[in-house]
């Protein structure tokens, strides 16, 4: 890939990311009256005389009367020297927050992607090799089932299962040491990967049939190669540009499902943040994370496509 | 920080007192209830569950515990405690944020109290040496001890009294339900270094027991003025009670050591360890799997499971606690028809409430008053389950008001705060026994809204959960009518001119049997008035393993026993674990 | 879903294309027919739920707390005594409607922006395709919440905001299609015989992308009911009335799963093979008409 294809990769990923703050700060501003999200009902002018000082002084302290491309450029300003803002609800700096709270997602995000890894891509060889016949189509036909079960339902199915039932999970976060945490986080990580798992599985086992019947393959196997030697070494590395393809694309439902199973596992996570933010109208916080959130989305899926470009160079990608 | 910032987080914190809150629909919660009555002490003996393991040997009755050097018992200097909180603090800052169940035990280990309240309901000094009244109780001389200390070395004197005293009443919301009580232009004045005098606003005999909470704590100035300016300073707290904070992530853990300046004895553990678990099922599961050594709670589950465990714990009792309650809206259309909130109150399933929602754990209620308390009036009983008396009132109404009326029913909006699975199942109880006479509309609001929309009288009916303070003068002033106003902690707007009478009158007497008379008389007043539908006196109850000693040890510095909690809150100095 | 099939799929080989194509219910497969005769029952119960002999789902005490499954109460009884089965069915009203509500306003706002800017491309297409990568790039759920709280968690606001998720996937299908379509030769035709650009879009395009998308369709209904369930799971949906979300969110606590997860499982299942079904049956008329495109 060129160095000017990069660049204006790199440039459209810039306007997507301001154009997605502009939408996030637009439709807070937009569709409720900032005021009132930060004092409550007392923004009401007909609330009494007895307001109208907190009125003016939230006015003055978040230049409310200034205009609203004024009060975008000044916290997107703000934002680049990496200040979030306070939280509305207690004051504390959004940052604080973020610092707290961004890596247990991140964890949480990477275990699910490292467990449906780690569980595709044996069962998609497994299956490819013995394509059409019974138990392929028996294991197509489970991971069909994974892909439509709904994370919410999904995450009370196991948390009933593996942590009431039977009681070999915590029922709560814990991260006294890496390794409770990575138990407490199990149960969660795997919700969100159960229908990455069935995602990888389907393109991998197709692109795996399609390799299987190219001549080189057939080369491979006339050298007398074991198996799974082939299957492994041959097959499976020019096999996984689909699956690359979609990493990207599933990082946002993974943002998503985040959001889910925090909430329902009291992971004390940026997912359980936003959506609680977003409750009590807490923007600073939304804001902060929506961008968050997008920069890791959209970088994500341009390091998907540089690696795409760069596994593969008959790969063209035009800006 | 800015007085508009926390202004919102005021409102919705300090007026929330004490109310479901919004639970969030976690892996355990069956919804998390939240409470925080802002001054308040338990008046009324604990019952304590034995345990004979471990050898703590708690008694059977708070007000006579077995001391913490029992024969029995070896106490082991240092240690660690784990404790569970129902919720976590959006601010530890007594002057800034109304302090729920759970932040104020952190808060009481931080800052400790004025006054402490004990076994029997009498208040008794703790930091203070004396409290001594004018003649006709209107104002309070008050002496301090001279040894007190605050964790960064600095020292308490009247000068931080009076700095903490404004800063709080000159919130104009945390001051809310405070400010009728006191004097309006000088409701402090400083005396000398160690003295200063309260302003009642009026006779007042039990102006002490106003000091025994959050209004007792006392902060350091020098972090009063800081944390104005740097709102992270509000988790970082400065006291001078018996241990300090020495690390806190919000919603994660804090961890406090001793204070080593406290004037006391000084705490036995080393450290105490907090988390907040929001969700009452897996609080309750960390405690019974030795995550937690004590957890406190409410709901019903929680309460039940700890019963299950007979002596392989410690569990202590307080159905002292605060009412959980509708409010109706006595101000506008429909309930400011006396008709209308009669006829709610009959068709209330009280039966069916205990049935479903409280399955044992807590008692019903008919008044403001557990009988758990010294003001219970037995006699006395609220004209709920009688669904046959509300139909020919609906009738009456509509024929009357045919406005307010579609199909014979009275449309009302029913509001909870939410999302929470316990008071959706209250919701859908009550929504179901009324719906022969009302139409109801749900209206599910965050907690902070819930607050501010009955606070401002936005709303016809809604669940609550208020009272149980530690003496009755407190709760009164949320009955009177010079608290109805654009913000009323009347929460019901429900003024009556005889019941201010009695407010007075109960507020002035010494004499208890005249004052048990002033507040039957109040009680009936309430009731006749229907200012509240009340379904039950909170269950406080709070679980210790069978190795945690002390629990029921505290002593005021007179000797005097305190109870071993008041709604779900725990003293932490003479805590220990046993071997 | 769409986006799960490689361009390089290749077709098993007992599905490899006749010389004379079986009709296209066969092509379906009984899977398809046992899939849209479930859903037909779902729907059919939903609409019908007014006068079926059902228990009334809000009424409390008609069964015992956490009574489980017996004849008379098929699904058993909720914390409340409340008839599991009759909540699951009533609670299917308003998935179904925001289902449906949600991917009709996906369709007619993406698809008409999608085939709008895909025939006529340039600065106008431009504009719109960067619309679709924003909207694409802006976390989805967060976005839905977001609307969903500012504007007030109503049938129409909850269905507008997940209609308003559909539109940039649709949009882009519809888009990609028509791309595919205008280089065609009767497009072409239609253009030298005069006709208006209006006209080509309605008489020709139109009918052409509708029918793969009526895959997407059945999908993207699947989709936006999980979205709404669960945007009811995180506590954001219609306070009055009952879904499949708010029921599974109400169940999903440790208490009811330890003592009665019966209550949990049987909405569940419902809204499980539902979605199923919708996926089955979309992935089927994809690949029959797939199968179609390319022996044209």
């Amino acid at each position: 890939m060129s160095a000017r294809v990069i660049a204006s990769r790199l440039a459209q990923m810039v306007l997507v990311v301001v154009a997605v703050t502009m939408l996030a700060f637009g439709s807070m501003n937009f569709l409720g009256d900032p005021l009132c999200n930060i004092i409550g009902p007392i923004c009401s002018e007909d609330s009494g005389e007895e307001f109208a000082e907190v009125r003016a002084e939230a006015r003055a302290q978040y230049h409310l009367d200034d205009s609203l491309p004024v009060r975008y450029g000044r916290w997107l300003g703000d934002m680049a020297t990496g200040d979030f803002g306070r939280s509305f609800e207690n004051g504390t700096k959004v940052s604080t927050t973020l610092s707290n709270k961004l890596p247990i997602t991140i964890t949480l995000m990477v275990y699910a992607q490292i467990l449906a890894v780690l569980v595709s891509i044996p069962w998609a060889v497994w299956s490819a090799s013995r394509a059409y016949r019974a138990v392929d189509k028996a294991s197509t036909v489970v991971s069909f089932g994974m892909l439509g079960i709904p994370v919410f339902a999904l995450s009370v199915l196991l948390f009933w299962l593996f942590a009431v039932k039977w009681d070999i999970f915590p029922t709560r976060y814990e991260d006294a040491t890496f390794g409770a945490q990575l138990k407490s986080l199990f149960l969660p990580a795997l919700s969100l990967a159960v229908p990455l798992i069935a995602t990888y599985q389907r393109l991998l086992r197709t692109d795996l049939i399609s390799t299987l019947q190219e001549d080189f393959i057939a080369v491979a196997r006339a050298k007398g190669l074991s198996n799974r030697r082939v299957l492994f070494r041959h097959a499976l590395r020019p096999s996984m540009f689909s699956m690359l393809t979609v990493f990207g694309i599933q990082t946002g439902a993974l943002i998503g499902g985040s959001l889910i199973v925090e909430r329902y596992f009291s992971i004390p996570g940026i997912g359980a943040e936003v959506v609680e933010a977003i409750i009590r109208d807490d923007f600073p916080t939304v804001l902060a994370v929506v961008v968050v959130v997008t920069v890791i989305f959209v970088v994500v899926n341009f390091i998907v496509d540089l690696l795409y470009g760069f596994l593969d160079p008959r790969v063209q990608l035009d800006g | 920080m800015t007085v508009t910032t926390s202004f919102r987080r005021l409102l919705a914190i300090l007026l929330a007192a004490a109310l479901f809150a919004s639970a969030c629909t976690g892996g355990g919660g069956d919804g998390a209830t939240e409470s925080a009555g802002s001054d308040d002490t338990s008046t009324t003996e604990d019952t304590v569950e034995p345990s004979d393991e471990g050898g703590a040997d708690e008694t059977a009755d708070g007000s006579d515990a077995v001391t913490a050097d029992d024969e029995t018992v070896e106490v082991a200097d240092g240690g660690t405690i784990r404790i569970g909180l129902q919720t976590e603090a959006g601010s530890l800052n007594p002057t800034n944020t109304g302090l729920n169940r759970g932040p104020i035990i952190m808060a009481t280990a931080v800052f400790d109290t004025l006054v402490v309240v004990d076994t029997e309901g009498n208040w008794h000094n703790n930091m203070t040496e004396s409290w001594t009244p004018s003649d006709d109780f209107t104002s309070w001389e008050v002496k301090l001890r001279n040894d007190l200390m605050f964790s960064d070395g600095e020292v308490l004197n009247t000068d931080a009294v009076v700095k903490t005293f404004e800063a709080f009443l000159a919130d104009p919301l945390l001051s809310l339900p405070f400010k009728p009580s006191f004097d309006a232009e000088a409701p402090i004045e400083k005396v000398d270094d160690l003295t200063f005098r309260i302003n009642a606003n009026g006779p007042n005999a039990y102006v002490p027991f106003y000091f025994a909470e959050q209004l007792g704590m006392i902060g350091s100035p020098a972090w009063i003025d800081a944390a104005g300016d740097e709102p992270e300073l509000d988790q970082m707290p400065i006291g001078a009670g018996p241990y300090m904070i020495t690390e806190r992530v919000q919603d994660q853990k804090t961890t406090m050591e001793r204070n080593p300046n406290y004037w006391g004895e000084p705490g036995i553990l080393d450290t105490v360890e907090f988390f907040p678990v929001v969700q009452d099922a897996t609080r309750t599961d960390q405690f019974l799997g030795n995550d937690l050594d004590i957890t406190h709670g409410t709901d019903a589950e929680s309460i039940l499971r700890l019963r299950d465990e007979g002596d392989a714990i410690q569990r202590i009792e307080d159905n002292s606690g605060e009412e959980f309650m509708l409010l109706m809206n006595a101000q506008i259309a429909p309930f400011d028809d006396i008709r209308v909130r009669e006829a709610a109150t009959a068709a209330f399933p009280k039966a069916q409430y205990l049935d479903f929602i409280s399955e044992g754990a807590e008692l019903g209620a008919d008044s403001l008053f557990s009988t758990d308390t010294p003001w219970n009036v037995p006699s006395l009983e609220q004209a709920d389950d009688r669904p046959e008396v509300a139909g020919p009132l609906i009738e009456a109404y509509c024929a009357d008001v045919p406005a307010q009326c579609t199909d014979g029913r009275i449309d009302i909006e029913f509001q909870h705060d939410g999302p929470s699975a316990a008071l959706t199942r209250v919701q859908e109880l009550v929504v179901d026994a009324w719906s022969p006479f009302f139409n109801s509309t749900v209206d599910v609001i965050p907690n902070d809204q819930h607050i501010i929309q009955v606070a401002t009288g936005q709303y016809n009916v809604a669940t609550w959960r208020y009272h149980g303070f530690s003496d009755p003068d407190v709760d009164t002033n949320f009955l009177a009518c010079a608290t109805i106003s654009a913000l009323s902690i009347n929460w019901s707007r429900n003024c009556n001119e005889e019941r201010d009478v009695l407010i007075a009158e109960q507020r002035a007497t010494t004499d208890p049997a005249v004052r048990y008379e002033k507040l039957q008389a109040l009680q009936e007043n309430v009731r006749d008035s229907f200012q509240y539908i009340v379904a039950t006196h909170t269950n406080w109850t709070v679980g210790a393993s069978s190795n945690v000693g002390g629990l029921c040890d505290a002593t005021a510095p007179d000797g005097a026993e305190l109870p071993c909690q008041t709604r779900g809150v725990v003293r932490l100095p003479q805590l220990f674990i046993a071997n | 879903m769409a986006d799960t099939e490689s361009p390089r799929t290749v077709a098993p080989p007992d599905e490899v294309p006749l010389e004379n194509p079986p009709s296209i219910a066969r092509q379906l497969g009984l899977g398809f027919w046992v899939s849209v005769a479930f859903l037909a029952v779902v729907i059919l119960l939903a609409v019908l739920a007014p006068v079926l002999p059902l228990n009334e789902p809000t009424k409390i005490a008609v069964g015992d707390k956490f009574e489980g499954p017996r004849p008379g109460l098929w699904f058993g009884a909720d914390g409340n005594g409340r008839d599991v089965f009759s909540l699951t069915i009533w609670g299917s009203r308003i998935s179904l409607l925001v289902g449906l509500i949600a991917i009709t306003i996906g369709f007619v706002v993406g698809g008409s922006l999608g085939i709008v800017s895909g025939y006529f491309r340039g600065m106008f297409d431009k504009v719109v395709s960067f619309i679709f990568v924003t909207l694409l790039s802006f976390p989805a759920l967060i976005l839905a919440i977001l609307i969903t709280t500012l504007l007030g968690n109503t049938v129409f606001w909850i269905s507008a905001s997940l209609g308003l998720l559909a539109v940039a996937p649709v949009g882009r299908l519809a888009r990609a299609q028509t791309l595919v379509f205008a280089e065609r030769d009767f497009i072409a035709a239609a253009r030298i015989l005069g006709a208006s650009d209006g006209r080509i879009i309605v008489k020709e395009l139109l009918p052409n992308v509708v029918i793969p998308m009526s895959a997407l369709a059945l999908l993207g209904m699947g989709i936006a009911i999980v979205a709404e369930g669960t945007l009811a799971f995180l506590g954001i949906s219609v306070d009055d009335g009952l879904s499949w979300g708010k029921q599974i969110a109400a169940a999903g606590t440790t208490r009811v799963l330890r003592e009665a997860p019966h209550v949990a499982l049987f909405p569940i299942s419902v809204l499980f093979l539902t979605v199923l079904c919708l996926n089955y049956a979309g992935d089927r008329i994809r690949e029959v008409f797939d199968a179609k495109e390319l022996s044209l």
